[in-house]
């Protein structure tokens, strides 16, 4: 059997399957409410999404754009406000799992989305905690997604505390929860019980352990079991995501950063965001691929290069 | 106090209330940003704002665009991923043409939650915050960002106390109202009542101005009341490109637009033709019109989805009526009744 899957579908699916039926799940908006719908479609009919806007056992049919976005709305259970959620839910410990997403994470699951940088002098500065900070700390388990970002020694911006140090460091801060897997667009990492460092514990069947350990400025630590293969999703869930979510496929990556002139790029559609993986790829399949690429390009890029163009001329450039 | 006249133009309040300097708050959470009202700031140039947002949207990012800001005090503000391309915080920052103080979400509601109930400061969860920077690293706020103290009840436990914000105008964009200012509103509410309830002067803008006798018959979704509200301000399609629940869809491709701005001029055009170049809300759509289409703007509104009513009734029966009591009750039955004769 063929499969073609992208690096981000593959990584909604991987957290889909991290999930358990009956919890309540603290959700955001991308690739973490698409692995929620996923998984109460297929694997945890009575999960519970909790969004932090105020809604409580949603059953979104489209994917929020963010996370008080009112086609959530439709159907849920509770609609409550800030109070309801981060004191009556959420630190009073009754989310079972948090799903972050970050920028920078270090060896024990620590997160920064606040800056790059000195938090003054900034090299980029990120949009900022939001609820993470809360989050991390009071989630019975938290799931982080990386999509983006980058494996660090040592964080620029302690955002939402992780493991903190390792050992019993969260547990003596009087936190409880804490990280319990990483999953990126090539893997899925998780922390050791003792010392909770970060290892890796399954690759995506076309990543190779040398290719992930490059993203690493430390010696990454493998599965004592030996690394695994995670699994692939079925055409059906595949097929899921396709339909409920098109953008998974695209977002983060939609756009090919272009330099114009010394001070301004130029963001193009990209295709890189199409260039699909394939497990056991024929010849004429590979033709095929590359056909509805350029089809799905031009139908992609037509609304954006109109804009651009505009702008363009709009502004003399 | 109740104070009549509150039905306003949009740019007769924001001309009436909001002063240079000012601190601002947007209060709806990232849903049915007040759109309307932040065009008229942006229009009438008001300068060195200190914005209050828990989580600062498209909104927020337009009134940093176009120089209205001086200080934000938020937890989070719209930074679209790609790393290199042209974003307002980003560049501000680094130029240092505006300060920022980072909270996390629950910590700045917890601010504006004490100002809105006048108590001296808020008791927050600490454990997580002192091992985080946002305890570590001060800006503006300094040695007041947030505060450890013993618990008293729990000796050796930390508690972080927050202190009160009081903005001096909050933007809101609501359902409905009536003349009076009582403010309806439904939906997922983040802290968007805490942010309107704790700041001095409230202005919203609403999709419908209702009868007073409709706002009776659902008094449970009044959450801003009129004794509250300075101004109100009829905008039909005031949030757009923001959603509104029941009214209109958020507008993807057209909010993408303003993500997909990549230099400062392109910024500056985009804010040339739809906001300076437009005098109010009602010219921007019809101008969304001329460019996209009405087809395009019907295709957003809300299809129905309506909530059960429920019985707010009672018997209606007085007491006369439920005791079964007639007038000869009162002369025959009560022992302290005073005869007086009055004159005239």
């Amino acid at each position: 059997m063929k499969i073609r899957i992208t690096p981000l579908e593959m990584l909604a699916y991987s957290l889909a399957r991290e999930l358990r039926d009956g919890e309540i799940a603290f959700v955001g908006q991308g690739h973490p409410i698409v692995a929620a719908c996923l998984a109460k479609k297929f694997f945890t009919p009575n999960l519970r999404i909790l969004m932090e806007g105020g809604i409580y056992g949603s059953e979104p049919y489209r994917p929020p754009w963010h996370i008080a976005d009112l086609t959530a709305t439709r159907g849920c259970l509770m609609l409550t406000d800030f109070a309801g959620v981060f004191l009556g839910i959420l630190s009073r410990g009754f989310v079972d799992v948090g799903i972050l997403g970050c920028s920078q994470v270090d060896k024990y699951g620590n997160i920064n989305t606040t800056v790059v940088g000195d938090y003054f002098n900034p090299v980029l500065r990120l949009p900022g905690s939001g609820g993470a900070h809360e989050v991390g700390s009071f989630s019975k388990r938290l799931l982080i997604t990386m999509a983006g970002g980058r494996f660090v020694e040592k964080l620029d911006y302690v955002t939402t505390p992780g493991w903190l140090d390792g050992g019993d460091s969260r547990r003596k801060a009087g936190l409880p929860g804490g990280p319990e897997a990483l999953i990126t667009k090539k893997a899925i990492f998780r922390f050791h019980p003792e010392t909770k460092e970060m290892y890796l514990d399954a690759r995506y069947p076309w990543v190779s352990v040398e290719e992930i350990r490059k993203e690493f400025p430390w010696e990454l630590k493998v599965a004592e079991d030996g690394v695994k293969v995670a699994p692939l999703p079925t055409p059906e869930q595949l097929r899921f995501i396709r339909e409920f979510s098109p953008l998974t496929a695209l977002r983060r990556d939609y756009y090919l950063v272009e330099k114009i002139t010394e001070k301004h790029w130029m963001l193009e559609p990209s295709e890189e965001p199409l260039l699909t993986r394939i497990v056991e790829i024929r010849d004429e399949d590979r033709e095929a691929i590359k056909r509805r690429i350029e089809e799905k390009r031009r139908a992609r890029g037509s609304f954006f290069k109109k804009e651009i163009e505009r702008w363009r001329g709009a502004s003399g450039q | 106090m109740r104070e009549p006249d509150k039905l306003m133009t949009a740019r007769e309040a924001v001309k009436k209330f909001v002063r240079d300097g000012c601190s601002l708050t947007l209060a709806n959470f990232a849903t049915s940003e007040p759109f309307a009202l932040v065009h008229e700031v942006i229009r009438q140039g008001k300068r060195d704002l200190y914005l209050i947002k828990s989580s600062g949207f498209m909104a927020s990012d337009q009134l940093l665009a176009a120089g209205c800001l001086k200080r934000i005090l938020t937890s989070w503000h719209l930074r679209m991923s790609p790393t290199s391309y042209y974003s307002p915080i980003d560049k501000l920052l680094k130029e240092k043409k505006v300060e920022i103080e980072d909270y996390t979400n629950w910590t700045v509601a917890a601010r504006l939650l004490a100002g809105a109930w006048g108590l001296p400061f808020f008791p927050v969860r600490g454990n997580s915050l002192l091992v985080s920077d946002i305890a570590r690293i001060r800006s503006f706020e300094g040695e007041n960002k947030l505060r450890v103290v013993e618990n008293p009840f729990r000796p050796g436990e930390k508690v972080v106390l927050v202190s009160p914000l009081n903005p001096d105008v909050a933007l809101i964009h609501a359902q409905r109202a009536d003349v009076n200012g009582n403010v309806q509103l439904w939906g997922p509410l983040g802290d968007t009542v805490y942010a309107a309830l704790a700041s001095k002067v409230i202005i919203a803008s609403v999709e419908e101005i209702v009868e007073e006798e409709n706002i009776r018959r659902s008094p449970f979704l009044t959450l801003i009341p009129e004794f509250r509200v300075n101004a109100i301000v009829h905008e039909e399609w005031g949030a757009h490109p923001m959603e509104c629940l029941g009214y209109y869809d958020m507008d993807e491709p057209f909010l993408l637009i303003w993500y997909a701005l990549l230099t400062r001029k392109m910024m500056e055009s985009f804010m040339d033709e739809w906001i300076f170049g437009v005098e109010s809300r009602k010219e921007y759509i019809e101008h969304y019109i001329e460019r996209f289409g009405m087809e395009k703007l019907n295709s957003l509104r809300a299809k129905k989805y309506l909530s059960d009513t429920v019985n707010l009734g009672s018997t209606f029966e007085g007491d006369m009526k439920r005791w079964g009591i007639d007038w000869s009750f009162f002369d025959q039955s009560i022992s302290e009744m005073v005869e007086w004769e009055v004159e005239g």
